[in-house]
């Protein structure tokens, strides 16, 4: 067999190899990823990744293994290994880890890899990001109360920076989610001054939770701020308790029924282990009778 | 106690019965404690693992642990309804059978609740219900309403087995534990007039008290769903739909037993074709009942077209999802012991029997639909939910511990038969004539009429 001829059927194997794994590739489920960069109120930075596999739509996939890098150049270095939970977040904190690479204009690029396994295809995302910071404060000018938030950026001299034309939406925090109350963009000195409202109910002493947020910028990804302060309205605990369906205590004729239902029945049960204890008395007293 | 010699033969008949367990009985406990194995493996596997190990998630929060405790406590009601109408209204063919349905009654009563303890997620905090349980929760009025149901079907059974008591406790048997026992439960019953008076006053008392509290205790049951806002659970008749339900499978389970029983221990000259007949009979317009009360709910619900109703009705009819079993369970186990039981050509013991075990099959199923067609279509919709979030499949552990019910249901009842006659036998009379009654009554009709038109002769004879 000539020269040709072999390379000609080793061609032929690897494309029916290489075809094999494309078809197999098809059987195994499609991921998807959504990388976003987190500062918390308590400045801890976090990089979340959701996966997610399709089925009819994408759901969480859970216990899969998620390696995040930090990009420098052409190079990645693993900075650790996180398995995603039941809603399929792999949580990665950025702290003062060496290996993460800061290039010359500040910015951080990192990479999160979830590697193919026998059931899911492989995915990866990158994100780039600089860091920044949002800052707030809580003052009085006469009578009216207002909430100041800052948004700066440390540049290369390592000095602070304020930044221009960032949106900043402030919420009031309550039972069970926030309630926005107003957004306003950073001025010249990345600086913006929102009037607190009047009306808003805070607890038995009046305090409230204010938090600010920048909401998932191209550069500076989700950044958050929060405080408490005594400018609501004072609810007093409500003392009067109120019966009713959906109140601690029952309502009266509830109770009144329920009360009245059981003792009925239990009154003749009680009656009836009276009339099987008088049978037993009965047979006690003839046996003292044929005694005597 | 001094018993007539109908007594002493039947209670010779039964205790011959009780003391041996033959082959064929050796066999079924072998099956039964094989099956209760399963049951207690798969028990240790949730206990350990967690309700991870079942088909239930956030979304299908109820699975089948809870079609099978609606599906208990609907059975009890064969005893309710047997013992306590029949008991009231003196019927007399009701004395065979009456055993048999009150001990389906309490040991029912006695597996359902078990069924919720499984379906619980912190089995730690029970003692939450009592301590901090709300009054305005129908979760709270089922534990009462059931907890009262279950120790008045107890006292019922133990009343109405006094007498049988007695007369064991005065039997000669070798065994020195029974007599100890049946001493110690026979209270010193001497069928004086005065105990009897008061026996039968509490029995009369028990038998009136037990049927609206059994009909309290399903429709308690009932409204756990129907106060639940929820597709296909939130309707006003479900109370008293329940409580048809229940009684017609209770019944269904109750001929059931009837035909074991009398196959197993030969009690042909007990049970009759005549007790089948009539619990046919009640079973047929029960299911007639069960179907009227079914197609008015589900055309009430198809009618008002709203949203999510029609969502949950298009799962039951759909062929890819729930139409064969709302076939089997809404349709066929409804019209097939009608039609078997109506038609006097296929009307025998075995035929009811047959129509009887597909009747009660198909009302688990039909619990089975109530519950999980509804929990799997929610008011919010679902995103990013994987699949068995989503939909419900009951996995090996609830198939394993709900056969162990059924397994356990039996056991108990073939031990209650080795310890109590399973028909009373003291009092065994009003029944066991029942047909002799019947012939007494023809005779004597027999005679009116031959006296009337002896009379009529003897006026035409006058007249003449």
């Amino acid at each position: 067999m000539n020269n040709w001829h072999k390379q000609l059927l080793v061609i032929g194997l690897i494309a029916i190899i290489a075809t094999g794994n494309v078809f197999a590739g098809q059987d195994k489920k499609k991921t998807n990823f959504r990388l976003e960069y987190f500062k918390k109120s308590d400045k801890t930075e976090q990089l979340v990744a959701k996966l997610r596999f399709k089925e009819q739509s994408y759901v969480p996939l859970a216990n899969g293994v998620v390696n995040f890098y930090s990009i420098k150049r052409d190079e990645r270095i693993l900075l650790s290994k996180v398995e995603t939970d039941e809603d399929g977040q792999a949580i990665f904190i950025i702290d003062d880890n060496p290996k993460i690479f800061k290039d010359s204009l500040g910015y951080l690029t990192f990479e999160a890899e979830y590697n193919e396994t026998s059931e899911y295809q492989g995915v990866t995302k990158s994100i780039t990001l600089l860091q920044a910071d949002l800052e707030m404060s809580f003052f009085q000018k006469d009578t009216v109360k207002y909430i100041d938030a800052t948004v700066t950026q440390m540049n290369t001299d390592g000095e602070s920076v304020p930044i221009e034309g960032i949106d900043v939406v402030f919420y009031v925090k309550g039972t069970f989610s926030l309630l926005k109350f107003g957004q306003l963009t950073t001025g010249d000195h990345g600086k913006v001054e929102i009037p607190f409202p009047v009306d808003m109910p805070g607890d038995s002493e009046g305090i409230l939770t204010i938090v600010s947020k920048v909401l998932e910028h191209d550069d500076f990804g989700t950044l958050e701020a929060s405080g408490q302060i005594n400018w609501g309205i004072l609810v007093p605990l409500e003392k009067e308790k109120h019966r009713g369906l959906g109140d601690t205590d029952a309502p009266l004729w509830m109770v009144y029924t329920l009360i009245t239902l059981l003792s009925a029945v239990w009154f003749h049960y009680l009656y009836v282990i009276y009339l099987i204890v008088k049978i037993r008395v009965g047979k006690r007293l003839r046996d003292v009778r044929l005694k005597f | 106690m001094i018993l007539d010699n109908k007594s002493t033969r039947a209670l010779n008949f039964f205790t011959a019965q009780m003391v041996k367990i033959s082959r064929a009985g050796m066999i079924q406990l072998a099956v039964l404690a094989l099956l209760l194995l399963g049951g207690l493996y798969a028990l240790i596997i949730q206990i350990v693992d967690g309700h991870i190990v079942t088909g239930m998630r956030d979304n299908v929060v109820w699975g089948i642990y809870i079609a099978n405790f609606i599906f208990f406590i609907g059975i009890s009601y064969a005893g309710a309804l047997i013992s306590g109408i029949l008991h009231l209204l003196r019927v007399p063919w009701r004395v065979p059978i009456i055993r048999i349905a009150e001990i389906i009654t309490v040991i029912s009563t006695l597996i359902g609740p078990a069924y919720i303890l499984l379906c619980m997620g912190r089995l730690d905090r029970i003692h939450h219900l009592p301590l901090y349980g709300r009054i305005q929760s129908p979760i709270v009025w089922d534990v009462l309403a059931i907890t009262t149901y279950l120790i008045g079907s107890i006292i019922f059974l133990y009343l109405a087995s006094i007498r049988d008591l007695a007369a064991l406790r005065d039997f000669d048997f070798k065994s020195g534990w029974r007599k100890k026992v049946y001493k110690f439960m026979a209270i010193g019953f001497n069928n004086t007039p005065k105990q009897n008076r008061y026996l039968n006053q509490g029995l009369d008392i028990m038998s009136a008290i037990i049927i609206p509290l059994a009909i309290l205790v399903h429709s308690v049951l009932a409204w756990i769903f129907g106060m639940t806002l929820r597709p296909g659970w939130h309707s006003t008749i479900f109370a008293p739909y329940f409580v048809v339900a229940a009684v017609f499978s209770g019944t269904g389970v109750l001929i059931m037993a009837m035909w074991a029983f009398r196959k197993y221990y030969h009690l042909e000259s007990y049970i009759t074709k005549i007790h089948f007949n009539y619990l046919g009979t009640i079973l047929m317009i029960l299911g007639a009942l069960y179907g009227y009360f079914t197609f008015s709910e589900y055309l009430t619900s198809w009618y008002g077209s709203e949203k999510w109703d029609m969502e949950v009705l298009y799962k039951l009819f759909d062929p890819n999802e729930y139409w064969g079993w709302f076939f089997f369970a809404a349709i066929l186990g409804v019209i097939l012991p009608v039609i078997v039981i109506l038609v006097p050509k296929f009307r025998n013991i075995n035929s009811i029997t047959a129509v009887s075990a597909v009747a009660v099959f198909a009302l688990w199923v039909k619990r089975y639909l109530i519950i999980i067609p509804t929990l799997e279509t929610p008011l919010l919709p679902l995103q990013d939910m994987r699949s068995e979030y989503i939909r419900y499949e009951a996995t090996y552990v609830e198939w394993l511990l709900t056969i162990a019910g059924v397994a356990l249901f039996c056991l108990l009842f073939f031990l209650f038969s080795k310890f109590l006659p399973i028909v009373p036998v003291v009092h065994v009379k009003e029944g066991k004539n029942y047909a002799e009654l019947r012939k007494v009554s023809m005779k004597e009709k027999v005679k009116k009429a031959l006296r009337q038109r002896e009379q009529e002769e003897a006026l035409k004879i006058e007249e003449l």
